[in-house]
């Protein structure tokens, strides 16, 4: 009897050290976070920073071709501007008026100084006109590819 | 020896043929189906030029080179060109205007809008940025090959091609603005836009008196055109000319 009691007890402690094992081997790390989902341009910002990438805030920024001031910001010390709206609906709207290319939006036609690149997320639409591979990559790691430019 | 001259002859007439029908290639850089909407061609479009006299002989040359076009006849008219005109660009109905500004920091060298009323352009602009201008790397044939294309662009004409190929044409999408001039695809692509005629026409202001035309009293409502069989109700139409025209609907008080 004695010694059933013993074994019974040694079969609890198994299953429960198997069990808290599990939840050790899977926890995150202390003071580790998810990848942030970017919604904003605050959670932009954050995930950038994230990446190692220095962020300043500059100055607004306007566009006749969105319906919303944007800001622009230095990334990495290249202007990246960042139009925000009030939900993701309205971003989309203005999303799907960019030509694949980048080279019109709706009834503008636009010749760009470099490159243009533009990323979507949420209720943010971030326009980066340049060609800076490592600009680009911390864009792409935050955002996801590109949906229109070249 | 009969066939050989069959051979010959069948050269000569293909030679003969296609002089008489130049071939075309790649006329297709229309942007969607926007053009203005006129009654007769060649289109008499006003640019109306608000910019500095260091862009003046830029706009006369794209002026110049596209009124080259068949179904284009362009007129210059002297614009306001102070800052705060030029900062603004405000379109005007039936026109297209040309500005330069330091527009800022925004990523773009020339920027060309049309307004439109379902494929047809009422008004457009076109604006270079010297905020880039200014810097002396973008030289003559640059701000040429700008300007050139954004009033190409409001002419209803897309790029030419979106691969960043250097077509030599200002209306390229190459990063190099080497090309100051439109070229023959530019101009066969604008005989195709414009080979067709509308019942009115979105070129020049509107009639004198019809924007602010008075039709408060009856008498200024021009022929009634339609009448409801009982009475009540009836349309008016005053027609001011080229298109332009007011209707009235009235529902008559017993």
């Amino acid at each position: 009897m004695k010694n059933q009691v013993w074994i019974f007890l040694l079969l609890v402690c198994v299953l429960a050290v198997s069990g808290c094992a599990n939840d050790f081997l899977t926890a995150s790390p202390v003071g580790s976070t998810e990848p942030l989902a970017v919604e904003d341009q605050a959670t932009l910002i954050s995930a950038l920073e994230g990446s190692g990438a220095t962020v300043e805030i500059g100055e607004p920024v306007s566009q006749v071709f969105f319906s919303t001031e944007g800001t622009l910001l230095k990334v990495k010390g290249a202007d990246v501007q960042v139009f925000e709206y009030e939900s993701a609906e309205e971003m989309e709207n203005e999303a799907s008026q960019v030509s694949p290319d980048g080279g019109s939006i709706g009834t503008s036609m636009v010749t760009w100084v470099d490159v243009p690149h533009f990323y979507k997320a949420n209720r943010i639409i971030v326009l980066y006109v340049g060609n800076d591979a490592s600009v680009l990559d911390v864009l792409e790691s935050a955002l996801g590819p590109q949906f229109a430019g070249r | 020896m009969h066939t050989q001259k069959a051979r010959s002859v069948l050269v000569l007439a293909v030679i003969v043929m296609l002089a008489a029908f130049p071939f075309s290639a790649g006329a297709d850089h229309a942007w969607g189906n926007y053009h203005w909407a006129r009654t007769s061609n060649p289109a008499n479009i006003t640019v109306i030029d608000s910019m500095t006299a260091d862009w003046d002989d830029n706009l006369d040359t794209a002026i110049s080179d596209w009124s080259k076009s068949s179904v284009l006849d362009i007129a210059e008219e002297a614009g306001a060109s102070d800052a705060d005109t030029r900062s603004r660009c405000r379109a005007v109905k039936g026109k297209v205007r040309s500005c330069n500004y330091t527009y800022g920091n925004n990523g773009w060298l020339g920027l060309a809008q049309i307004w439109v009323r379902g494929s047809h352009i009422t008004q457009g602009t076109a604006k270079m940025n010297d905020t880039y201008f200014s810097n002396p790397a973008y030289d003559e044939t640059a701000r040429q090959h700008v300007v050139c294309q954004e009033i190409g662009h409001d002419w209803g004409l897309g790029h030419q091609d979106e691969s960043g190929a250097d077509l030599n044409t200002c209306m390229d999408y190459a990063d190099a603005l080497d090309n100051p001039n439109p070229n023959t695809h530019d101009y066969a692509q604008l005989e195709t836009i414009y080979s067709h005629l509308d019942n009115s026409t979105t070129i020049g202001a509107a009639p004198a008196g019809f924007e602010n035309a008075n039709v408060h009293a009856q008498e200024n409502w021009g022929t009634k055109v339609h009448e409801s069989a009982n009475g009540r109700s009836a349309i008016f139409e005053r027609d001011f000319g080229n298109g332009f025209k007011v209707f009235t609907f009235v529902v008559w008080a017993e």
